[in-house]
């Protein structure tokens, strides 16, 4: 049984106090389930990472200098990526080869951004550093 | 007994397996003493990884020597005199 660190333990309690108060409010308040949904989803997002996180590191240190230094490469890289995307875009616009609205045009691009930042780390985690 | 890797430019071999098996420890405890995740002293085991002055001093004092016999670059290598024997 792996030891769990206070930082998971505290995401699971706040978790399971946020669902709760969640569901009871969607109960109580029957026409404005609102409130009772964003605390619902917020608590299952705070219970699934304390689990997760302790399911895949336990009493194990989350984050070192690598993955520090790799994490921030990643996204280093992946500003790049969307800078280079964005300067496309802009340009097929603009000589009106392809135009998207704002809002597919914003999708997009941040899609490419967070895509672009997971898969350089992932390619940096394997390589083993950034140099 | 010495691990070599290129790093793009500069070869870096490492003595962390030689001297992590002379006091019988697994990669998992000393990232756990180092306070590093197993992956980290994998890679710096194969020399893939250029680890920072900190985190080979805190390797090297864990495991009772320095870092300069732990760490060797490879202008240091092509010094070396003949005896010491390069393992892939």
């Amino acid at each position: 049984m792996k030891e769990m660190k206070p930082r998971n333990f505290y995401r699971i309690i706040i978790g399971i106090l946020m669902t709760i108060s969640g569901i009871a409010s969607m109960i109580l308040t029957a026409g404005e389930a609102i409130i009772g949904m964003i605390l619902l989803v917020a608590g299952l997002v705070f219970l699934i990472t304390g689990i997760i996180r302790h399911r895949q590191y336990g009493d194990d240190p989350e984050s070192d200098e690598r993955s520090k230094k790799i994490g921030a490469y990643g996204l280093s890289y992946a500003w790049l990526t969307g800078l280079l995307f964005m300067f496309c875009l802009f340009w097929l616009d603009y000589l009106g080869i392809l135009r998207l609205g704002t809002q597919v045009a914003l999708a997009i691009s941040i899609v490419v951004l967070a895509l672009s930042a997971r898969l350089y780390q992932i390619y940096l985690f394997r390589k083993g550093d950034v140099e | 007994m010495w691990n070599r890797t290129s790093l793009e430019c500069i070869t870096v071999q490492t003595r962390i397996k030689e001297y992590r098996a002379r006091f019988s420890l697994t990669q998992d405890e000393l990232a756990k003493k180092v306070g590093v995740r197993r992956e980290t002293i994998v890679f710096l085991e194969q020399g893939k990884y250029n680890p920072s002055l900190k985190l080979a001093h805190d390797v090297a004092r864990t495991l009772h020597t320095t870092i300069d016999d732990l760490f060797i670059f490879d202008d240091e290598v092509q010094g070396q005199k003949s005896g010491i024997v390069l393992e892939d």
